[in-house]
């Protein structure tokens, strides 16, 4: 963000666009999501940044001076890493320190603008992997949550993830191997 | 996750023009949408934290890749 604001990266993207940085500003919503986390409030179901366009986080979200507004909005880009050591541990599939992108609309939303949901994801990830990254084009949800080798389920988004209202929205997670600074590489580049 | 960031800032500027027309005709067609049969809801495959102790279930078939 300083990068962009100084103008030592992206140079002439902020004279075109404005960018709005979101963060997990409730962490309770956004780590701790469940019916039996804080139930006697009103959104304990939800994490502000991750569910933005849910009617019980709009009031919250105004609070906090986040205005959506679908008419202007560009791409939603939802960021995050994770230590990922099951995938780390099984080599043989090649996965190591490296980030996957999944974006919509891809496989769900409007037909009309699915074409430019896939290119912007095969753009941003031909980018990132010029940088050394290895990234995925799909979001690598184990099919048994704890077993690297069940393989991965491919999914269409949840609908409370309002994909199909902001039109164009990526996912971005990094994780590397357990090994000492690689995770906090990983997620800082 | 600065590549991220970054390199979506810069598909931004260079395309951000294109997909605003893109939604805008998008939006366009579905204000036609009125009295056609619609589907309003879904359930996607997309599985939530599960409770403790148990699976993580998906809600519809799927896909092993």
């Amino acid at each position: 963000m300083r990068e962009l604001l100084s103008r030592t990266a992206g140079p002439g993207s902020l004279e075109k666009i404005s960018l709005l940085f979101v963060p997990a500003f409730n962490a309770d919503g956004h780590e701790r999501v469940g019916r039996w986390n804080r139930p006697n409030q009103n959104g304990p179901k939800y994490g502000l940044a991750n569910d933005a366009r849910e009617p019980q986080s709009q009031p919250r979200l105004r609070q906090g001076g986040y205005a959506g507004n679908a008419g202007d909005a560009g791409p939603d880009q939802h960021l995050g890493s994770a230590d990922m050591r099951g995938f780390a541990r099984d080599r043989r599939r090649g996965l190591r320190a490296g980030r996957f992108h999944s974006s919509g609309p891809v496989n769900q939303g409007d037909p009309q603008l699915r074409a430019s949901g896939v290119r912007l994801r095969d753009e941003l990830i031909e980018k990132l992997a010029q940088q050394g990254s290895l990234p995925l084009p799909f979001y690598p949800d184990l099919f048994e949550t704890d077993n690297p080798r069940s393989g991965f389920v491919l999914t269409v988004y949840s609908p409370r993830f309002s994909t199909g209202y902001f039109r164009s929205a990526t996912a971005s997670r990094s994780w590397s191997r357990p090994t000492p600074g690689s995770l906090t590489r990983s997620a800082c580049r | 996750m600065r590549n991220s960031v970054v390199g979506l800032a810069e598909l931004t500027a260079a395309r951000g023009a294109e997909w605003l027309a893109q939604v805008r005709a998008a939006d366009s067609t579905a204000s036609t949408l009125g009295g056609s049969r619609l589907t309003l809801d879904y359930k996607s495959g997309w599985r939530e934290p599960a409770a403790a102790g148990k699976a993580a279930a998906a809600e519809t078939e799927a896909i092993l890749i």
